[in-house]
């Protein structure tokens, strides 16, 4: 169980990204993460691989995440965290030296899902081809807990939904996904809780199946909790088209 | 041991090769100034080896090779398109101590260059002095020109072991500069020691004043910047973000 106790963080120049999370994720279930630009997505995961310092507690089965277990998470991001000179081949034999439980089976049919070459190197790689290569390295890290922040941004749409398919078919019952995301109706029938995150604390936290038993979409719930104006659109025309005449 | 040498390994391929090739780049461009030089001079008057070196302008060859292979040895530093440092503080080991072993990577490939123009210039004096009038040279002349030249005597210092030390003790300075140079841009701090140490070390190198004590002081100053490197890269900071 990964467990968030009142995670703070304040960047040096002032600005409050986390203002108390309290958070738990327990194994096999697969996250959403939703906010808004700015609500702190990617200051959390962060904080919870120990990339940045946070005030509060973060633990992971009741230790402290430190270099002994810091194995058990992965990390995909969207500003990328492999190796530009290195080859695919290159990443794998490295990462099985660092991560005893790496999955060979599992990258290796994901390299072949995605179809990357396996000797070039990653730099030579298409903006969409990394951000793939990114996430197959965290999904075969062996990793029982598996961050994603952002992780297709800049991929089409078709490989996006593949790739959610064929992960469902991958999991096992005890990896955990946390996916931060902009795509809400892309993922809604991916995941199975959504967190929403606005102004640095947890403003929503419900299952699928809850929103399902209630008869609201994830859609629906997201806008009730950030009081999503419907009329925004027309009233900001109707000043526009003031302001012209 | 052996996790921290696979930590390593993704460093030493961006550099290793890169070094290599500049240090053999500047020893053909060393090798071709020194030629150019000895083809135009004049039959009448036969040239010595230190004055071919002196004006071959090799110790400049030298100076901006140097500064090119410290450029190469920060490029893991660079995280264009990727920020590796997020990997690398996933991994079981203590990145303070990958840091400093990658210092001591780095001063190895600095010695590589080091002992690649060394063999170029004993190539070159060898040749010279194989071909030059026997009247005009001796079996002492190469051991003559180590002291002559201040190039010469400070990539061969011979017994002197002053300029020895000052010279070890320059890669480990620089090679831990260049570690420390990637390992703060990790952090997202900035590190600026790295140019005024190379350019110091680009400049001094040929620089030969007859005295020991200088060079001992060099080194002492260069130990004590590797002390506040090891510091800098095994202590905590308050500013990680």
């Amino acid at each position: 169980m990964l467990v968030l106790s009142d995670v703070k963080k304040t960047y040096r120049q002032g600005t409050q990204a986390l203002a108390g999370v309290n958070l738990s994720l327990g194994p096999g279930e697969i996250v959403g993460l939703f906010g808004e630009n700015g609500a702190g997505k990617t200051t959390l995961m962060k904080c919870i691989l120990g990339l940045l310092r946070y005030e509060g507690e973060i633990t992971l089965d009741g230790a402290p995440i430190t270099p002994k277990n810091i194995a058990r998470l992965s990390f995909a991001t969207c500003e990328h965290s492999f190796f530009p000179a290195l080859t695919a081949a290159g990443h794998r034999d490295f990462y099985r030296e660092h991560f005893p439980t790496f999955r060979n089976k599992r990258f290796a049919a994901l390299m072949d899902f995605f179809q990357l070459p396996l000797n070039k190197t990653i730099r030579s790689f298409s903006a969409g081809q990394k951000n793939q290569f990114e996430v197959i390295l965290a999904l075969s890290q062996g990793a029982d807990y598996i961050l994603m922040d952002e992780p297709f941004a800049g991929n089409d749409i078709f490989n996006r939904e593949d790739f959610y398919k064929v992960l469902l078919g991958i999991l096992e019952p005890n990896e955990t996904i946390l996916l931060s995301t902009h795509l809400l109706e892309e993922v809604q029938h991916f995941i199975g809780r959504a967190v929403l995150l606005h102004q640095g604390v947890v403003a929503g936290d419900m299952t699928t199946s809850q929103l399902e038993d209630e008869g609201r979409s994830l859609m629906d719930y997201v806008k009730e909790i950030y009081h999503y104006q419907s009329d925004r659109v027309s009233r900001a025309l109707d000043q526009l088209t003031d302001q012209k005449e | 041991m052996k996790a921290y040498l696979s930590a390593l390994s993704p460093a030493a391929r961006l550099t290793v090769w890169k070094t290599l090739l500049i240090s053999l780049g500047a020893a053909v461009v060393q090798a071709a100034l020194f030629f150019l030089v000895l083809s135009r001079w004049s039959e009448a008057s036969p040239p010595i080896l230190e004055t071919l070196i002196r004006n071959g302008r090799l110790s400049l060859v030298f100076a901006a090779g140097l500064l090119l292979v410290c450029g190469a040895l920060v490029l893991p530093g660079w995280d264009r398109g990727s920020k590796t440092g997020y990997t690398l503080r996933r991994l079981s080991v203590n990145e303070g101590k990958f840091s400093l072993l990658l210092g001591v990577q780095n001063a190895l490939l600095l010695l590589v260059y080091w002992a690649i123009q060394l063999i170029a210039l004993l190539l070159l004096s060898e040749y010279f002095l194989s071909t030059a009038d026997p009247a005009t040279v001796s079996h002492q002349s190469l051991f003559l020109a180590c002291y002559r030249s201040p190039y010469l005597h400070g990539l061969l210092p011979l017994a002197d072991w002053a300029v020895l030390l000052r010279n070890l003790s320059g890669c480990l300075v620089l090679g831990l500069a260049c570690s420390a140079f990637c390992h703060h841009r990790r952090h997202g701090r900035k590190s600026g020691l790295l140019l005024p140490l190379a350019v110091v070390a680009a400049v001094g190198f040929p620089v030969y004043a007859g005295n020991p004590f200088l060079s001992l002081s060099s080194t002492i100053i260069f130990l004590l910047i590797c002390l506040y490197f090891w510091k800098s890269l095994t202590g905590v900071h308050e500013d990680e973000d």
